[in-house]
């Protein structure tokens, strides 16, 4: 069966109980079920790629381990890291910024779009 | 067509558990399919068998069963939110030493993997955030 586009997209902000640790191990999951997963963060989804320095409680850390399962379409919204006052440079991996327009097409191209 | 369903919201503190009801009656009114439903974050609590209800509210976990049982759907439950809220079939709470199971049938826990493969093999998968 061909892998299915599979979409997660993180729009809440860090420190919200288990929120950002389940849906980071869903998108893994979804790695390991070898699909071609991608992830977008909006909205306050952005401060979860802001590392704190702290061990627990550090959305940013999980992220990390995005490249040992060959996720690396991982994607930001411009507007939420402009709108919050941040730079790509804080943020703790690689990302491509994109624009609301190039979003809408992303969305588009997907077969699974799953929210946080 | 064929759906599965995510939710993420718990009964008492979002609609979502209901919304998904409601769309998935009305799925399978229009002669469609629901491949699985799976609850995920807080809607592990829909499967809480503890929870009670008051007598002039809805109770929406007991809707969602009749409703699996009238059409023959899959609720699943993920077993690592499940654990983190106290959701457990008997074997884990056997495994983890509490004192009771407090799953409802017929919610069934499973892994991770079910959501994944149902969102894979269904024609749509729609997901009811809290």
């Amino acid at each position: 069966m061909t892998p299915r586009r599979f979409l997660f997209v993180v729009s809440h902000a860090p420190h919200r109980g288990a929120l950002a640790t389940e849906l980071l191990d869903e998108l893994l999951i979804g790695a390991v079920f070898e699909q071609r997963v991608s992830v977008l963060f909006t909205d306050d989804g952005v401060f979860q790629l802001i590392d704190n320095g702290q061990t627990q409680g550090n959305a940013a850390r999980g992220y990390l381990a995005l490249p040992t399962y060959d996720i690396t379409d991982v994607f930001v919204d411009g507007r939420a890291l402009k709108q919050r006052g941040l730079t790509e440079d804080l943020l703790a991996i690689p990302v491509r910024v994109l624009t609301r327009g190039a979003i809408r097409k992303l969305i588009a191209r997907q077969d699974v779009v799953v929210p946080d | 067509m064929n759906f599965a369903i995510a939710i993420h919201g718990d009964a008492a503190t979002s609609e979502s558990p209901r919304l998904a009801l409601r769309f998935a009656q009305s799925a399978i009114a229009k002669g469609h399919g629901i491949h699985r439903v799976f609850f995920y974050h807080a809607a592990v609590n829909v499967a809480n068998a503890l929870a009670v209800q008051p007598q002039d509210e809805r109770d929406t976990a007991a809707e969602w069963a009749t409703f699996a049982a009238e059409h023959g759907v899959e609720l699943a439950v993920c077993v690592a939110a499940a654990l983190r809220r106290g959701v457990l079939s008997s074997d884990d709470a056997a495994r983890y030493e509490r004192v009771a199971a407090s799953v409802k049938a017929p919610f069934q826990i499973v892994g991770l993997g079910q959501l994944i493969e149902a969102a894979i093999v269904a024609d749509r998968f729609v997901t009811f955030s809290a």
